[in-house]
């Protein structure tokens, strides 16, 4: 998979490098501010009031 | 092929690895940047809001305003864990998101009954409240007071027991007598099937806005 990526770029071994980077860079920026974001309040950690009929509130 | 298909399979699970030592990383440090944001916004509208509302007269009795859903009611200050926030009005999903919320049916801070607090176990909130033991001081500051509580109770219950946020919490129904304040995080950390409630009692008020801080505040 990142094999492939590798060779798909273009240019000498540093440019490649430098791409690699800027990719890795653009995907954790996608995760950190949308991704994750989105994914929070879907998971259990956020339940910390008490309130026996509200199962999916806070 | 066999040796292409494991290495990928390999190169997958690696990156899922990767991926969620991300996320962990989102959750403390992505949501503290979040959290101290949306605190210095609060803090700053608070200050606005409580000036707006002095008396315009001498003498004049300041009305006690119904507090508005998503905005600052009081600030809280834990000392023993440096920590303090704004807390906003209400309790759901979305008030709570970067800040402690009160429960909107609990009393106010300094009112006989129980000024009740829900806010989220992460690093940059209710994280460590269950290190405070009885005795440690929970202060709150209203637009007039600076109300100064003690620890009476830390304890671990189920999320359906809702009389921990009642009027009086010992026996729910009753008229209260006392002046409380409760927090209510979750438990355990990273987890919803338990609440943690911390339960403290008003030993002192103090008048706010005569320059002098309690001193129980400490370096806050």
């Amino acid at each position: 998979m990142y094999g492939a990526i590798w060779r798909v770029l273009p240019g000498p071994g540093f440019l490649k490098f430098l791409q690699m980077l800027l990719l890795i860079a653009g995907v954790v920026a996608l995760l950190w501010f949308v991704v994750f974001p989105w994914a929070e309040p879907l998971l259990p950690f956020g339940d910390v009031t008490v309130d026996g009929a509200d199962t999916t509130g806070p | 092929m066999i040796r292409v298909a494991i290495r990928s399979l390999g190169e997958l699970l690696i990156t899922v690895g990767v991926v969620v030592l991300l996320f962990a990383a989102y959750e403390v440090y992505g949501k503290a940047f979040e959290v101290h944001a949306d605190q210095s916004r609060l803090d700053s509208a608070l200050d606005r809001q409580w000036g707006q509302q002095a008396p315009t007269r001498p003498g004049q009795k300041p009305v006690a305003d119904k507090p508005i859903p998503g905005q600052g009611v009081a600030r809280l200050y834990i000392p023993r864990l440096g920590m303090q926030w704004v807390v906003v009005e209400g309790v759901t999903k979305h008030d709570i998101k970067l800040a402690p919320g009160h429960y909107p049916d609990s009393q106010l801070p300094g009112q006989v009954g129980n000024f009740a607090v829900a806010g989220h176990r992460m690093p940059s909130v209710f994280w460590n409240i269950d290190q405070l033991h009885e005795g440690d001081p929970i202060v709150v500051e209203t637009r007039t007071s600076w109300d100064v509580y003690r620890v009476t109770r830390n304890h671990i219950i189920r999320p359906t027991q809702v009389s921990v946020v009642a009027k009086n919490p010992e026996h729910p129904g009753t008229p209260a007598t006392r002046k409380l304040l409760t927090l209510t995080t979750c438990n355990p950390k990273w987890d919803n099937y338990q609440r943690l409630v911390i339960q403290a009692e008003l030993t002192r008020e103090d008048p706010r806005g005569t320059g002098t801080r309690p001193a129980e505040l400490g370096g806050l």
